[in-house]
Formats: C-alpha cells, structure tokens, sequence
C-alpha cells in the first residue's frame, strides 16, 4: 500500500469514497463510448439502485463522467487531463494491486466536521444495522 | 435566585460538558478524526470550569478561585482553537 | 493580567463560535448552528462577567446566559438523536 504513489493518494482520497464508486467509475471508463442508463450500471454491478445513482452523481460532482443525452444517463468524460491520467493510473492498480486499492479507500483522513458532528449520536450500532 | 438553583444550573452545566467530552473522546477513539481529541478536552476543561464555580460560588463563596477558573478556562478553549485551526481544511 | 487572559477566553469562544458557524454553512447540519449560538452565549456571558466586575454578587441573568449556552448544546445532542428515530 505503501508504494502508491502520493499524488495518486490524495486523488483516490479526493473523488472516490467508496469501493462502490471506484467500480461505478471503472465500469464507465472502459466502456468510453457508451451512455450509460442508472439501471445498467445497477444491473452491470448487482448494486441497488439508489447507491448508483449516489455513486453516478458524486463522480458527475467530481469532474470525471459527464451526464449524457438522456436524463438518467452517464458518459466517462473527465474534465481535464490530468484527470483522465490519475483514472488510468487507478485502472492499473486496480488490475495489478485491487487489494492495495480498496484498503486505500478506506484509510482515507475521517471528514473532522462530519466526525465531529457523528460523535453525537448516541446509538451507532442502530445506525450501521440500517444500512 | 436561590443558592441552590445556581448550584444546580453549575452542575447541570459541568455535567453537559463532560457528556460532551465523553462522546467526542468516544468519537475519536472511532474514527481517529483529532478534532474530536482536541475538542473532547476542551469540553473537560469546560467542565472542570463549572465545577470550580460551583465550588467558587456555593461551597466557598468567601474565597475566590478565579485564579484555578481562569487557567483552566483558558486551557480548554485554547485547545478547542488549536484543533479547528491545525485539524480543518 | 486577569483582564488579559479573560478577554483572552471570550475571543477564544468568540472565533470558536465562527468556526461552528463554517462547519454549519458547509455542511447544514443543526448541530453546528446550536454549537455556534452556545459558543456565543458564552462569548456574552464572559463579556457580562466583565461589565459586572469582581464583584461576589452576581446578577441572575449572568446564570441564565451560561444555563441557555450549555441547553443549546444539550438541544443539539437530543436533535441529533431524535431525527435517527
């Protein structure tokens, strides 16, 4: 895990949250051309519905697919070129360490404001049990 | 205002904050964020603070303690301004 | 000195106060809104301690200012529990 490299660190930290998202984002990416619909990329990777759309969305926020010519539907279009080369260099790693990659997502620095705001709940467990 | 509702209000006031101190503490201790370290002791300085009043007030009223509230007060809220200065984007 | 280090206090609370009312701006979330008008009652109420001065008598308001801070922040913890259910 040690041996991604920093630049590289921070970009996985900065636009993927989660493990879900990474496979939202490399399914679009190896498929350029394609428009994707909410429901094949649900389907394509067996997750719910509304964790697509969550996972679509945020990378949409983040600059790396583009909303395509329907309403419900997504393209694999960074916005800029450095952009596109941190997503292949995360397609490689995702080929040759997927382990590394996952464990990477999760050690991301804890959000402090929403840490501090999560502290107050009394009953986490009830919480971790919903999702 | 009687002597007994300030004495309550002082140590409804301490016991809030080290709830509070409790659950950030607890916080931190689950998901590292240090915010919650470096408030977590402020809330027990705070509480420390209450307590001290209540002591300075009520228990010894003769005596003033500003020089034990004082520091500790200081103490406290100067940590919570070390964390959100050093910790948050 | 005393005055230094008690103005010293209300500008912590102070900026405190202004940070709680970032983290509400950023993330809307009512904890931080209740946290920054407890953080201000406190600013007050070091400010009132100082207009009354050293002396041993209180006035009552000053009690009510510090009750009403620590109740906004017990406020915030109830809130954020009650929405979970």
């Amino acid at each position: 895990m040690n041996d991604i490299p920093n630049d590289l660190t921070k970009f996985i930290h900065a636009n993927l949250t989660s493990v879900d998202q990474l496979r939202v984002l490399l399914l679009l990416f190896r498929s350029p051309a394609k428009e994707w619909e909410v429901m094949e990329v649900s389907s394509a990777l067996y997750l719910q519905p509304d964790i697509a759309i969550a996972a679509l969305a945020q990378l949409q926020a983040c600059g790396l697919i583009v909303a395509g010519s329907s309403s419900r539907s997504y393209r694999y279009q960074p916005d800029t070129k450095k952009n596109a080369e941190f997503v292949q260099r995360v397609a490689q790693v995702d080929r040759e360490r997927p382990v590394s990659l996952i464990n990477l997502i999760y050690a991301r620095p804890p959000d402090q404001a929403q840490a501090f705001a999560d502290a107050f709940k009394l009953t986490k467990k009830e919480e971790e049990e919903k999702q | 205002m009687s002597q007994l509702t300030v004495g309550v209000v002082y140590i409804l006031c301490a016991l809030t904050a080290l709830a509070c101190a409790v659950l950030l503490l607890r916080g931190y201790h689950d998901s590292r964020a240090r915010l919650l370290f470096w408030s977590g002791l402020c809330f027990i300085f705070l509480a420390l603070d209450n307590v001290f009043l209540f002591y300075d007030v009520i228990v010894v009223p003769d005596i003033p303690l500003t020089i034990w509230r004082t520091p500790t007060a200081l103490l406290g809220v100067g940590l919570l301004l070390y964390g959100l200065i050093w910790e948050t984007k | 000195m005393e005055e230094f280090f008690r103005g010293a206090i209300a500008m912590g609370y102070a900026v405190s106060g202004v940070y709680f009312l970032r983290f509400w701006k950023q993330t809307r979330d009512r904890l931080f809104g209740l946290f920054a008008t407890a953080f201000l009652l406190l600013t007050v109420n070091r400010l009132l301690i100082t207009l009354v001065g050293q002396a041993s008598e209180v006035p009552t308001y000053l009690y009510l200012v510090r009750l009403a801070a620590f109740l906004m922040i017990l406020w915030a913890v109830v809130d954020k529990n009650r929405r979970r259910n």
